[in-house]
């Protein structure tokens, strides 16, 4: 560019030459304007790509995303399929299973009743049978028991449990002539049984019994393995099918569970705050807009809408409109609109004060105009960085209302589902609650990484600052 | 205004729960059309609706009666709130304070160590404690702590013990957004003039920090407090099943899904009066640390 002398004779006529067009990127710029032009969005991208944790964390949230829908298609399991032989299964690649021979029909053994006339026998609990004892090899699908005979006795009663601390629970009472007792009650596998049988007359149970210990070998019938592998025989072993995950308390992939659970939580967690944050949009700047009278009468709903209690509106809606995902998210949407509205409002307020809205204003620009071409644009980073916040709260509330009871249906799944039927059994399989745990955790800090990150990128306040 | 507040929420729930089809009546079986009446009218159920409407509000609002619950026998409502309050209130209130407490300090303890290991040990227990479900805490502090380690209780409610794990499952989100806060805060304040010119004064480096930092930096973490309680209200219905505390949001549950109509009316008044309540309080304790805020 070439200086030349100004022309101060009050009559300022420059000539068209003094002006040089410029291009974006035109090098010869350079050193004059210190560093590129760049808008407002694409210096908030640069920040945001500085940002590591930010862009981990967004990379997550796209990996999950395509994980939701792609895993569960390539799986050749549903999530509701059950396999209730081989419930709460670790990770595995698939299972060595032996396959019920049907060697084994369970006979009940009967003895001659002995008639004990002793006095002692008779004013007593009895004694405990002895040499309890499994008669051929124990399998999930079944454990035979027998012991010796006890005479003068109304009964055996057999119990099973998981501990030695415990009697554990009453399976069945065995009449007084029988010695033995055949186990087919869901059994499952890699647990070790204890159990203990007692004999019993008008006095009571037997003390000091024995406790048999059974770790059943890993079994099932020849027609639930023919679900599996067409060609399996009888007497053969088979491999089950994976599970990457486990299974849960009903046999069902956790894998399954967790992505489909994903893809319901994700839809909900982008649908709703989509919804009530569009809505917020055009309640907040309808509000902020127009002020005073209109704006003090539209706060005051909110200030309503946001007391009524959360719990209260979506009960409510899902006692009128029933479970599911549809009155997850219009409860969601109803009772988070407010404080979106809140938000908007204020900016907007801000930015009506603005000389752009008032120069607008005086070009006779109407309201939608202005709104759509001045506000909006301007309120983009705030609803930018609401919306990163408000999916995760999204994917809580529905955690946290599944977990109650009053989300998604069974044996429809969620994460907050899985959450709580792992929830359940946390004592004995704590996998089956870390991992959907882990799964709402990792999830919930990418979202609120990522919030994070695009509030400090879209900030201007922060530009330079490390 | 608050009161305002209040009789448009009641009016609002009022509608709410009546334009859910069915009353708490209906739901029982085999009633004869005598019994049904005589109990429509014990309760008022026969009268035209804006009738029960301004009934209801004028014993509530005038002589503070809540009615008698519908689905437990003549029970009033005054009385189960009387009685299962004061587990609620404990454990909200604690989890709260200690959360302010410990956000604070945590924060605090994050920027004056900035970029350093303790900021960044605090930092990664602020966004963990966001990102982890008060439920899944619960159930991961109470095997820890109870299970495992032995030293807290399982559940239940009576002395100091029991309070501890509840109120840390349900204060943890709020503990880690108000130490984030704090910590943004602080750093914010630093840079203001008056540090400088409370430097340049020779005040020790404590007095600047506790007088003029600390007390600067707490005003905005401050006004996210009220609002906050509300996180508080919603996640204790589930704290309290898991430890099993005597605590109002079971009756609250129930009694929606049971369309116990002055039930429901009663805890969602008295729940949004102590949520105005609370926020006003915060308000007080605006004014007391802000002078610059008037008390209207």
């Amino acid at each position: 560019m070439n200086k030349t002398a100004a022309q101060n004779d009050g009559n300022f006529n420059p000539s068209p030459d003094l002006f040089v067009p410029v291009s974006i990127g035109d090098q010869s710029l350079d050193g004059i304007l210190g560093r590129p032009s760049i808008s407002y969005w694409q210096d908030a991208w640069m920040r945001l790509r500085r940002n590591k944790t930010a862009i981990v964390s967004a990379l997550y949230i796209v990996v999950l995303s395509l994980c939701a829908i792609i895993i569960p298609m390539s799986l050749d399991y549903s999530h509701d399929q059950q396999e209730i032989w081989n419930k709460h299964s670790p990770p595995s690649f698939g299972e060595d299973v032996y396959v019920d021979s049907g060697d084994y029909v369970f006979q009940p053994k009967t003895t001659e009743q002995v008639v004990d006339e002793s006095a002692e026998a008779a004013i007593d609990v009895p004694a405990s049978p002895k040499n309890v004892r499994v008669v051929g090899e124990p399998r999930t699908t079944g454990i035979e028991i027998e012991w010796d005979q006890v005479s003068g006795i109304d009964g055996y009663r057999v119990y099973r449990s998981i501990s030695t601390d415990t009697l554990g629970i009453p399976l069945d009472d065995v009449p007084a002539d029988r010695i033995n007792y055949f186990d087919t009650s869901s059994l499952s596998k890699g647990v070790t049984y204890y159990y203990v049988i007692t004999a019993f007359n008008m006095f009571g149970d037997s003390m000091d019994t024995e406790i048999l210990t059974v770790k059943p070998r890993f079994a099932i019938q020849p027609d639930v393995a023919r679900a599996i592998d067409p060609n399996a025989q009888p007497g053969s072993i088979i491999k089950t099918k994976a599970h990457y995950l486990g299974t849960d308390y009903l046999g069902r992939d956790m894998l399954a569970r967790i992505m489909i659970g994903a893809r319901v939580s994700l839809f909900i967690g982008f649908a709703a705050p989509i919804l009530y944050i569009l809505f917020g949009i055009i309640y907040g700047s309808v509000s902020g807009y127009f002020g005073g009278l209109v704006d003090d009468l539209m706060m005051r709903i909110t200030d309503i809408v946001a007391t009524v209690p959360e719990l209260l509106v979506i009960i409510i809606l899902q006692v009128v409109l029933g479970n599911g995902v549809t009155t997850l998210i219009i409860a969601l949407v109803a009772v988070s609109w407010a404080r979106s509205a809140r938000q908007i409002r204020g900016e907007v307020l801000r930015l009506r004060e603005m000389e752009f809205v008032h120069a607008a204003k005086v070009l006779g620009t109407g309201f939608f105009t202005i709104v759509a071409r001045h506000l909006l644009p301007n309120v983009m980073g705030t609803v930018l960085v609401l919306l990163t916040l408000a999916v995760p709260s999204a994917i809580f509330t529905e955690a946290f209302l599944s977990f109650i009871g009053l989300g998604i249906e069974p044996p429809m799944t969620s994460w907050g589902i899985v959450t709580k039927e792992g929830a359940a059994v946390f004592v004995t399989y704590p996998l089956e609650l870390l991992i959907p745990s882990l799964m709402i955790c990792l999830t919930m800090l990418a979202f609120n990484l990522l919030g994070d990150g695009l509030r400090d990128a879209l900030d201007p306040k922060l530009r330079g600052a490390k | 205004m608050a009161v305002v507040t209040l009789y448009l929420v009641a009016t609002a729930t009022f509608i709410l729960m009546h334009s859910v089809p069915g009353n708490p009546l209906q739901q029982e079986k085999a009633m004869s059309a005598v019994i049904r009446q005589n109990l429509e009218e014990k309760y008022g159920l026969n009268k035209p609706l804006l009738q029960q409407y301004t009934t209801y509000m004028s014993n509530m609002f005038l002589k503070a009666d809540f009615g008698i619950s519908f689905k437990q026998v003549n029970r009033p409502v005054n009385k189960i709130i009387a009685e299962h309050f004061m587990p609620s209130a404990t454990l909200g209130v604690m989890a709260l304070f200690g959360a302010l407490v410990f956000g604070v300090i945590l924060g605090v303890f994050a920027a004056l160590n900035r970029n350093g290991i303790p900021d960044m040990f605090a930092m990664v227990l602020a966004v963990l404690g966001v990102s982890i479900p008060s439920f899944c805490l619960a159930y991961f502090l109470q095997h820890i702590f109870a299970l495992q380690l032995g030293i807290l209780p399982v559940g239940g409610w009576g002395g100091f013990a029991e309070t501890l794990l509840p109120a840390m499952s349900l204060g943890m989100i709020v503990m880690a957004s108000m130490a984030r806060l704090m910590r943004s805060s602080m750093l914010e304040v630093v840079q203001q003039d008056y540090m400088k010119t409370a430097k340049a004064k020779g005040l020790s480096r404590l007095q600047i920090i506790l007088k003029h930092q600390i007390r600067n930096a707490v005003l905005p973490v401050m006004i996210y407090f009220g609002p906050l309680f509300a996180t508080i209200t919603t996640g204790s219905f589930v704290i309290e099943s898991i430890f099993g505390i005597p605590g109002l949001g079971q009756f609250f549950v129930n009694a929606v899904n049971e369309l116990d109509y002055t039930v429901i009316m009663g805890l969602t008044v008295f729940y949004s009066g102590f949520t105005i309540l609370i926020i006003l309080v915060n308000d007080l304790l605006l004014a007391v640390v802000d002078p610059r805020i008037r008390l209207a």
